[in-house]
C-alpha cells in the first residue's frame, strides 16, 4: 500500500489538485464543528473516527458526536454503543450519542423554572406527542446541543474550550440535509421566544465558515456521486454553509498500468490447461477488476468535472469489516496527505 | 424459491426493503422483469432511480406516470416475454397535496395549502416518504390495472418506517397533544372563549414559551381543518393499508449487501416482519464478491515466466489475495445470516458485476441468478 500513498490525495488523476485536498484538511482541523454527511453505506462513521484520530494527533481535544440512528462509532474504538454524555474513548477523544428526547427534557428544565411543572411536562406522554408534532424541534434540539458543547469551557481555565473540534457523524444524506435545514425553516415559523433565539444563534454558528464546515463522503458509483453534487449545491445555496471537502471512499487501488492491462487481457485468453488453474484464476480476477476500476474512474471524473470542492480519495480496504486498525491506517493516510500543503511548509519537511 | 412471483395466484404487491445503497431499485426491476416474462402485467414503483437504470430499461427517463418498458429486444436473448413491464417514479412532493385535494373542497384546500404547519408537516414530516409510497401503492392496488406492483421502499436506516408510516401519520395527528387538548372545543364549535381561557393555563403558557404563539395558532388551525375534513378519510386509509400489508396479497423481501450494517438491517427487518405477521419472501444479498478456491503458486511457474514479469506477478498475486479475502468475508457474512434465520427462509446472492447495468441484459443476468437453479458463488 505504501506505493499508493503519494497518489492518495490525487486519486491518480489530472483534475485533482493534491494541494487543494491537503489545504482543505488543514482548514478542517482548525474549525470547531464539522458535519460529516453522506448517503448510507458510504463510510461516514469510519471517516468521522479517522478524522478524530487525525485531530487528536495534532493535539486537539476532540468530541465525536453520533447524530443519526446508527451506533457503530463506539465499536470503532473497541467499545459499546456511545453513552448520552461525552465520555472518553481514548486519550483526547470523547464520544457521545445524541438522544433528542433527552436533550428536549434538559431544555424544558432550563426554560421552565418551576421544577415540578417542568417534571410534569417532561414526563407526560402528551409531551411526547408535542415534540413529535412540532416540526423540526428534534433537529433544532440536536443542533442546539452540539452548539452548547462547542460553547463549553474547561472550568477555571479562563476560556479554554472543553473541545477544540466537534465532529458530527450526521444522519444519511436526506435526513442530514433536513437536520441542517431546520434552523432556517423553523425561523420562518417561530420568530419570538426562547426557541427562536436559540435557533438564530445556532444558525449563525452553522453559517460561520471559520467555525463550521461540512464534509461529504461519497463512493465512486452513480447514485452516490449525483447525490453528492446535489447536496453540495444545497449546502452552498440553501444552507449557506462552508462545504469544505469531499472524500471519495472505497477506490480500488490502481495497480496495473496500461501495458500490464493489455498483457493481462491477452494472457487471459489462454486456456487453464496451458497455464494452470491458479494462474488462470489470478488473471480472471484481474480481468474482472480492471473494468470495475475504470468504471469507478468515470464516476470520479464526473465528480471532478462538476464540483468546486477539494477531493480526497480513500482506497478500498480489503479486510471486510472495519475496526480500529483500519481507522488508524486511514488517519495515517490523512496525515500523509496533509504534508502536501502549501500552508505549512515546515510540517512538510519535518514529517 | 421465488416462484410465487411468477405464479398467477402469487402476491399482488411486493415490497423490497433494505438500507440505502444496496441496489433495491435494480433488484426490484429484475424481479419485475421476471414477473413480466412469466406473463404478468407488472409495475415497478421506484423512489430514487438511477439515471442509468432508466437507460437500462430503455426509458428516456423515469416519470411520475407509468411508462411501458420495451421488452421486444429480449427476444434476441431467446426470452419471449408474455406479460408487460411498466416503471414509475414516486412523486413524493405532490402526493400529500393530491390526498388533500381528494378529500377537501376547493376553498378548504386553499386554506390548508396556505397553512404554515401543513407546509411544514407535508415537507418534513418524519416518514412522509414512506407514507407517500404506501399511499401510491394502495391507489394503484385499488385501481387494479396491474397483476403485480413492485415497490422499492425509501432508502432509510429505519427501513421499516414504511410499515409504521400510516400509523404514524394518523397517530401523530389524531393523538397529538394539541388534538387531545382542543378536540372538545373544536368539535363542539365553541371555538373562542373557552379555548382562550384554556390557553391561559400554566400548561399552555409553558407550551407557548417553548414553541411560540404563532406556531401554536397555525397548529390549532390545521387541526381544526384536519378534524372537519380529513380525519375520517385518513383513518380509513390507515386501516386499509394495514389490511393490505398484512394480508396474503403482499410479500416482503429484504435486500442487503454483504456488509455488517446492511445485513443487520435486513435481519432486524426479518424479525420485525414476523412481529407484524407479514409474509416474508426471502433475503436477496446483492453485490456479493465471488469465492475462489484455486490454489495459487507462490512463484511464477516456468511456463509463464516469459509472459509475466516478476513485478506484474507480484501485483497479480496481491490483487488475487485481496479479492479472495473479500470473497471469503462475504461468504462468511452470508453464512452467518443463514444461521440466524429459519432453515426454510430463502437466501439468494447476486454477484457484483464488473460493470453497471446498462441494458436489459444486465437485469436478465440478475434475474438468472435469482431464479436459476444453482446459486451463483463463483465467476
Amino acid at each position: 500500500m505504501e506505493q499508493t500513498l503519494p497518489k492518495f490525495c490525487g486519486l491518480a488523476h489530472d483534475c485533482v489538485d493534491e494541494i487543494a485536498g491537503s489545504d482543505a484538511l488543514h482548514r478542517l482541523m482548525d474549525k470547531r464543528m464539522v458535519f460529516i454527511v453522506g448517503k448510507g453505506g458510504t463510510g461516514k462513521t469510519s471517516i468521522t473516527a479517522a478524522l478524530g484520530i487525525l485531530a487528536e494527533g495534532r493535539g486537539k481535544r476532540v468530541l465525536l458526536v453520533e447524530a443519526g440512528d446508527a451506533d457503530h462509532l463506539g465499536a470503532l474504538f473497541d467499545g459499546d454503543t456511545l453513552p448520552e454524555t461525552p465520555t472518553p474513548l481514548q486519550n483526547n477523544i470523547w464520544g457521545v450519542r445524541i438522544n433528542p428526547r433527552a436533550v428536549i427534557d434538559e431544555y424544558v428544565r432550563t426554560f421552565i423554572p418551576n421544577g415540578f411543572l417542568a417534571g410534569t411536562i417532561s414526563n407526560s406522554s402528551l409531551f411526547e406527542h408535542l415534540t413529535a408534532a412540532t416540526p423540526g424541534l428534534k433537529e433544532v434540539m440536536t443542533l442546539g446541543q452540539i452548539w452548547r458543547w462547542e460553547q463549553e469551557m474547561i472550568a477555571d481555565s479562563d476560556g479554554v474550550p472543553r473541545f477544540d473540534l466537534i465532529l458530527v457523524d450526521a444522519p444519511a444524506t436526506g435526513h442530514g440535509l433536513s437536520l441542517l435545514r431546520v434552523p432556517a425553516t423553523l425561523l420562518k415559523m417561530i420568530q419570538i421566544g426562547p426557541i427562536a433565539s436559540q435557533t438564530r444563534t445556532v444558525l449563525e454558528a452553522l453559517q460561520d465558515p471559520v467555525k463550521t464546515g461540512i464534509v461529504q463522503v461519497t463512493l465512486p458509483e452513480e447514485l452516490p456521486i449525483s447525490e453528492t453534487l446535489e447536496f453540495e449545491a444545497s449546502a452552498r445555496n440553501e444552507l449557506k454553509m462552508a462545504h469544505d471537502l469531499i472524500f471519495i471512499n472505497c477506490i480500488y487501488p490502481d495497480v496495473f498500468d496500461r501495458d500490464e492491462q493489455a498483457r493481462i487481457q491477452s494472457l487471459a485468453h489462454r486456456s487453464s490447461n496451458e497455464i494452470g488453474d491458479g494462474i488462470s484464476a489470478m488473471l480472471a480476477v484481474a480481468v474482472r477488476k480492471i473494468p470495475r476500476r475504470n468504471l469507478q474512474q468515470t464516476y470520479i471524473d464526473k465528480l471532478c468535472r462538476n464540483t468546486d470542492s477539494p477531493l480526497v480519495g480513500i482506497p478500498f480496504y480489503f479486510t471486510g469489516e472495519f475496526g480500529p486498525g483500519e481507522i488508524n491506517d486511514m488517519a495515517t493516510r490523512f496525515r500523509v496527505c496533509m504534508q502536501m500543503t502549501t500552508a505549512n511548509e515546515k510540517e512538510r519537511v519535518n514529517v | 424459491m421465488f416462484e410465487p412471483i411468477c405464479t398467477p395466484d402469487g402476491p399482488k404487491v411486493i415490497a423490497c426493503c433494505g438500507s440505502g445503497g444496496v441496489g433495491k431499485t435494480t433488484i426490484s426491476a429484475a424481479l419485475g422483469l421476471q414477473a413480466a416474462i412469466s406473463g404478468k402485467k407488472t409495475l415497478v414503483l421506484t423512489i430514487d432511480p438511477a439515471r442509468r437504470l432508466a437507460d437500462a430499461l430503455g426509458l428516456a427517463a423515469f416519470s411520475h406516470e407509468a411508462r411501458r418498458v420495451p421488452l421486444e429486444n429480449l427476444t434476441q436473448n431467446g426470452v419471449r416475454p408474455e406479460g408487460e413491464l411498466y416503471a414509475m417514479m414516486l412523486d413524493t412532493k405532490h402526493t400529500f397535496d393530491r390526498i388533500i385535494s381528494h378529500y377537501a373542497s376547493a376553498d378548504l384546500q386553499q386554506s390548508i395549502f396556505k397553512n404554515r404547519y401543513y407546509k411544514h408537516i407535508s415537507a418534513t414530516l418524519a416518514g412522509s416518504h414512506e407514507y407517500m409510497a404506501m399511499e401510491k401503492v394502495y391507489e394503484l392496488y385499488v385501481d387494479d390495472q396491474y397483476d403485480l406492483i413492485l415497490l422499492d421502499t425509501p432508502p432509510s436506516r429505519r427501513a421499516l418506517d414504511f410499515l409504521d408510516a400510516p400509523n404514524r401519520v394518523t397517530d401523530l395527528l389524531q393523538h397529538n397533544f394539541f388534538w387531545k387538548m382542543f378536540r372538545p372545543y373544536i368539535s363542539a364549535g365553541r371555538w373562542g372563549v373557552k379555548l382562550f381561557s384554556y390557553m391561559a393555563s400554566p400548561f399552555f403558557k409553558a407550551a407557548r414559551q417553548i414553541m411560540g404563539s404563532r406556531m401554536l395558532e397555525d397548529i390549532i388551525d390545521f387541526l381544526r381543518l384536519w378534524n372537519d375534513v380529513l380525519f375520517e378519510g385518513f383513518q380509513k386509509r390507515a386501516e386499509d393499508f394495514k389490511t393490505l400489508l398484512s394480508g396474503p396479497e403482499t410479500l416482503f423481501f429484504a435486500i442487503a449487501s454483504p456488509m455488517g450494517a446492511p445485513m443487520n438491517e435486513a435481519l432486524f427487518m426479518y424479525d420485525r416482519l414476523e412481529d407484524y405477521e407479514i409474509s416474508f419472501g426471502g433475503f436477496i444479498i446483492n453485490r456479493v464478491h465471488p469465492r475462489f478456491n484455486q490454489r495459487v503458486p507462490k512463484r511464477p511457474p516456468a511456463n509463464v515466466l516469459d509472459d509475466i514479469p516478476s513485478a506484474l506477478w507480484t501485483k497479480l498475486h496481491s490483487n488475487f489475495t485481496d479479492f479472495k479475502h473479500l470473497g471469503e468475508s462475504d461468504h462468511r457474512a452470508v453464512e452467518s445470516l443463514k444461521r440466524q434465520v429459519k432453515k426454510e427462509t430463502p437466501v439468494r446472492c447476486v454477484t457484483l458485476f464488473e460493470d453497471d447495468i446498462h441494458q436489459l441484459n444486465g437485469l436478465l443476468n440478475i434475474r438468472d441468478q435469482l431464479f436459476g437453479n444453482g446459486n451463483s458463488g463463483g465467476l
